[in-house]
């Protein structure tokens, strides 16, 4: 009848859209694992071998600005590994945090994860990664020895990545603009950042030329790029945690405070950061329109040598100054190009190879400090680099001695032991720079509510008291 | 005997009703009413997401906090604002284009197709188009602005002065064309003969307006008022795309503060997971949500018996 | 007397002429500078490109994918508007002619819901369901998840059932039809138009959704529709230098609707209206 075959068209088109849908799918979620933007260098594939025989080990990465350099080397080594694996490497440089989060809620973890700290944060006391001391020869260990750090790297004793690179923050300057001002040289103090800013932005500003910016637009994103490191370095405090004292105090910020909003103000800053991103910003630097900036520099050098050029000449970098010069903490920096193993995954002895014939290559290692993708924590590697030319015009790009880690505070040690109320310090800073308003009640606030937060993690058993005995802010690291 | 048969018959014909509905009822189940459920839960819940831990009851906490969080009632203040501003703005622009353009002249059929367009479009496509727009350098309307002479110093129009007039504007350009057909339709409602009548009697066009057309107008403009409460409550696409709620929570939404306990506002954003209390706020924003629409319905409803 | 007229018909024409000009001025300004130089855009120009570039496009398409995503953008709304259609058709005669249990309390819910607004937070719970089901992955849960319940389309499918004189069915009873019958053969011809409105409206709020479709492609980028791959482009590593890009892209994910906008404009702009003034 009719009717009947009407029904049944009508369920079946219903019906097979859907297990078109579905087929389609599981289909295109392995056959094309790369992130959107890559574009491979041609496709050094692997030979057609039976699927059933490969180990594939699936890396995930958040990093765009070496994604071709890394895809040319997982290319390579599939053509040559003579241990049948293939590896397959894939971006996720959009919120890779959440990526992460949502593959391990639904068990399809890859085996390995580039290090990002807050994902190792959020997972290591789950158990989620592995413990790769066990893997480890004695020459491994030898070559990564500054790569141990008790605290990043190194938790209760188990190593969980070994990082191959560091970051730290500097001031970058254009010494085209100094000259033409007659400026000597980087500013020493943090005062007299200000003072050098409005000279610039009093004398050039008809031409559009500013003395200072910032990518204000993500206060977090700013600050803890510039703010944060200019308080560690003349308190000694990091990120509001007091380690000596074992508790949050942001009240010694007030002088610190000051100086922002006058780097900020109309006659000093280039116009517009609160809404600057951190790219644009870029781009007016290199449009030779900023004196000076503080930003990371892992980055940075890459960003001026291709993204947006701009002659190595006309810019230079410069430590962070502290309050009046005087130093009494040393600046935190942070580790990278770490990779985290998945405890779960069931080729984790093919994974470690993958990893150290590999990404703990120090020939590799070497090529990536030479192209200027990072700076190196490997003196193997560095010994056989030929460190790009930037670094040896500006040797402050590198690590120091006034580097040094710190120990996480709090709120980052443990994240869901200490939930803060309202906005986080960034934003509450941010206000305080642009709003002004009563610089001491601000930080009151804050501290009250950070330690609040903090008391209440540990009371509820979650959190620890981080308190440290004899804390050295000029050598935190021991 | 009987019974039984009419028993029979009565499930019978409910599995054949079921049988139609089920696509539908399915979806519906899981995607609208399931959500409601978890989200009603997790209120009295304090939970991290999936690594860290289950989920902990803490009663109440969650709800007191909402109160207490100095920053969740800016953001409901800037949702006010924005509301506000947007329903001041739109409306009587929209009411004016539908006057004219229901008038049948030349023309006019074409220009309402034209009005409508931004409503068809995507807000956060369109958000980002007006991102570039307003940009304080590189966007258009600053440059035409500073070419003319109107104004001597880019206007910063994402920053915190006049982040939420940008945003203002983008929501009545989206929104103008969606009104005006709604009162187009109202208007066409209002009978011929009750205007002729008017006329006869010797008013001219502002008294017929005034005492015929408008309170005409009055149940399509209920419906009108009520849509746009409700979207403007839970609009968070063109907040996101243009400002991600900043600069500093100057145009932070409350749609938006609930979210950000989940989800990323924006690419490389800082997620702080907390499920439960995210839960918790965006049952509050329902409820003031619904506070409103009620008060609305109640104030209309009064406004009715007066005419 | 006619002067006084003419200058306010005059004003009346002004006013119109400039909520046009507004209205398209940010349409016009996407699609003409999809073909201008990024420095062209960035630094200022004139109205139109200097050279019409298509390689902006070329670049959308290839280097930045945009031909996957616009294969989704399609498929993704495709399905959407079929699955919406099929299942509200369905549901709005069941509820609008048949009698059964429970169907006061699913009335009530499907109304209530309608105007309880919990938000995207609600999104979460719907990931959590799908992947456990294993399709977080898939086109098919993108649809699903994007599809929903439709409780307002239900609505104003129940309501253009209702106007559908009972007699026609009883006829059809008496001639023997059951239940689905009656559903195939008399009120699906009669309610097209009401469809044709679901299906515009479907298709439309799938092809522009942001939010839905950006937290699904979160753990599979594969799966970015338009609307979500233009968004992001903001965010990308070389956004600054890359606008002529954006509004390329911009203009390849409105230029689809626009173009089925103008095919059934009367359907957008009716079905607007077919429910606030029905109802």
């Amino acid at each position: 009848m009719k009717k009947l075959k009407q029904v049944f068209a009508f369920s079946l088109a219903a019906v097979m859209s859907f297990s078109l849908l579905t087929g389609c799918g599981t289909g295109s979620a392995t056959s094309n694992p790369t992130g959107a933007e890559i574009t491979t260098a041609g496709g050094a594939e692997t030979s057609t071998v039976p699927s059933g025989e490969k180990t594939v080990i699936t890396i995930w990465t958040k990093d765009r600005h070496d994604a071709d350099f890394m895809q040319q080397k997982v290319d390579k080594y599939n053509a040559i590994n003579t241990h049948n694996i293939e590896i397959k490497y894939e971006i996720y440089s959009d919120n890779y945090v959440q990526a992460v989060d949502m593959v391990f809620q639904s068990g399809e973890a890859p085996d390995m994860f580039v290090y990002q700290e807050q994902i190792f944060a959020n997972y290591v006391h789950a158990g989620k990664y592995a413990d790769i001391t066990p893997l480890m020869d004695d020459e491994f260990k030898s070559v990564f020895a500054n790569s141990f750090i008790n605290g990043v790297s190194v938790i209760d004793g188990k190593t969980y990545f070994i990082p191959t690179g560091a970051v730290t923050c500097r001031l970058f300057y254009n010494v085209e603009i100094f000259e033409r001002v007659g400026l000597d040289g980087p500013p020493e103090t943090l005062e007299q950042m200000v003072e050098y800013s409005k000279k610039i932005t009093a004398a050039l500003s008809g031409e559009g030329i500013y003395g200072f910016a910032s990518n204000m637009k993500g206060a977090q994103s700013a600050l803890a790029r510039s703010f944060d490191q200019a308080v560690q370095r003349s308190l000694g405090i990091n990120k509001g945690f007091d380690f000596a004292k074992g508790e949050y105090d942001f009240t010694g910020y007030t002088k610190i405070v000051e100086i922002w909003r006058d780097l900020l103000s109309a006659d000093s800053a280039f116009p517009g950061c609160e809404s600057l991103d951190i790219d644009p910003l870029r781009t007016q630097f290199a449009a030779g329109k900023i004196g000076m900036y503080m930003s990371y520099t892992s980055a940075e050098p890459g960003v001026y040598a291709n993204q947006f050029p701009m002659e190595e000449e006309k810019w230079a970098c410069a430590e962070i100054p502290a309050l009046s010069g005087v130093v009494n903490g040393a600046q935190d920096y942070t580790v990278n190009n770490g990779y985290l193993f998945n405890s779960d995954s069931p080729n984790l002895e093919a994974a470690w190879t993958v990893y150290t014939e590999l990404f703990a290559n120090t020939d590799n290692l070497a090529e990536y400090y030479s192209a200027g993708l990072g700076i190196s924590l490997v003196p193997d590697a560095i010994a056989k680099a030929e460190p790009a030319q930037c670094y040896l015009n500006n040797p402050a790009l590198l690590i120091g001695d006034t580097d040094s880690i710190y120990p996480k505070p709090p709120h980052t040690a443990n994240t869901d032991a200490v939930i803060i109320e309202g906005q986080n310090y960034y934003d509450s800073l941010a206000e305080l720079i642009w709003n002004g308003g009563d610089i001491e009640k601000g930080l009151q606030d804050i501290t009250d509510r950070y330690n609040k937060a903090y008391q209440t993690g540990i009371q509820q058993g979650i959190g620890q008291d981080l308190k440290i005995e004899n804390f050295d802010p000029m050598h935190p690291a021991q | 005997m009987k019974n039984e048969i009419q028993k029979k018959k009565w499930v019978r014909e409910n599995l054949r009703s079921y049988s139609l509905l089920l696509p539908n009822l399915l979806l519906f189940l899981v995607f609208s009413v399931y959500p409601v459920f978890w989200t009603l839960k997790y209120v009295f819940f304090r939970y991290g997401g999936f690594a860290s831990g289950d989920p902990v009851f803490v009663g109440l906490d969650n709800l007191i906090r909402v109160f207490r969080d100095a920053l969740y009632w800016k953001s409901v203040k800037n949702t006010f604002v924005y509301a506000g501003a947007k329903i001041l703005f739109t409306i009587p622009l929209a009411f004016l284009l539908a006057l004219f353009l229901s008038r049948k002249k030349k023309g006019n059929a074409f220009f309402q197709s034209v009005i409508f367009v931004p409503t068809i479009m995507s807000s956060a496509v369109m958000g980002l188009v007006f991102y570039l727009l307003f940009n304080v350098y590189n966007g258009q309307i600053n440059q035409y602005l500073l070419g003319t002479g109107i104004i001597s110093q880019p206007i910063n129009w994402l920053g915190k002065d006049h982040a939420m007039k940008t945003l203002v504007i983008t929501a009545v350009w989206g929104g103008v064309g969606n009104y005006m057909v709604y009162f187009i339709a109202g208007l066409q409602q209002i009978s011929e003969d009750a205007l002729e009548s008017a006329r006869i009697d010797g008013a001219n066009r502002l008294q017929t307006m005034w005492y015929i057309t408008i309170p005409m107008l009055g149940p399509i403009l209920k419906i009108i008022l009520m849509l746009s409460i409700t979207a403007a409550f839970s609009d968070m696409n063109t907040v996101m795309v243009l400002t991600e709620g900043g600069p500093t929570n100057a145009t932070m939404v409350m749609a938006l503060y609930g979210y950000q306990f989940f989800f990323p506002v924006s690419v490389g954003s800082v997620v702080s997971f907390q499920y439960g209390y995210g839960a918790a706020v965006s049952t509050v924003n329902a409820i003031i949500a619904g506070m409103v629409t009620i008060l609305y319905l109640k104030l209309s409803k009064k406004l009715d018996e007066v005419y | 007397m006619k002067s006084k007229r003419f200058i306010m018909e005059s004003f009346i024409y002004l006013f119109i002429m400039i909520m046009v000009v507004f209205t398209l001025y940010p349409i016009i300004y996407t699609v003409l500078g999809s073909f201008k130089s990024n420095s062209e855009l960035t630094l200022g120009s004139g109205f139109f490109p200097e050279q019409w570039r298509i390689e902006n496009y070329k670049q959308a398409f290839i280097q930045a994918d945009f031909t996957k995503y616009t294969i989704n953008s399609i498929l993704v709304s495709v399905c959407a508007m079929i699955l919406a259609t099929v299942t509200t058709s369905l549901a709005g005669f069941t509820f609008a002619r048949r009698d059964f249990v429970g169907k006061k309390l699913l009335l009530s819910m499907y109304v209530s819901l309608m105007f309880v607004a919990l938000g995207s937070v609600t999104l979460y719970p719907i990931y959590t369901l799908l992947s456990s089901m294993n399709l977080h992955k898939s086109p098919a849960g993108l649809v699903l998840a994007l599809v929903g319940g439709q409780a307002s389309n239900v609505m104003l499918v129940m309501g253009f059932v209702k106007g559908i004189p009972k007699e026609l069915d009883e006829a059809a009873i008496i001639d023997g039809c059951s239940v689905y019958g009656v559903f195939f053969k008399i009120i699906l011809p009669l309610i097209k138009p009401i469809l044709a409105v679901v299906a515009l409206f479907s298709f439309r709020s799938a092809w522009n959704d942001y939010i839905t479709t950006l937290i699904m492609s979160i753990s599979q980028p594969n799966l970015k529709t338009l609307t979500v791959a233009v968004v992001q482009l903001k965010y990308s590593a070389n956004a600054a230098a890359e606008w002529n890009i954006m509004l390329a892209g911009a203009s390849i994910a409105i230029i689809p609707i626009l173009i089925v906008y103008f095919l059934c404009n009367k359907q957008f702009i009716g079905g607007l209206t077919a429910g606030a003034v029905k109802g």
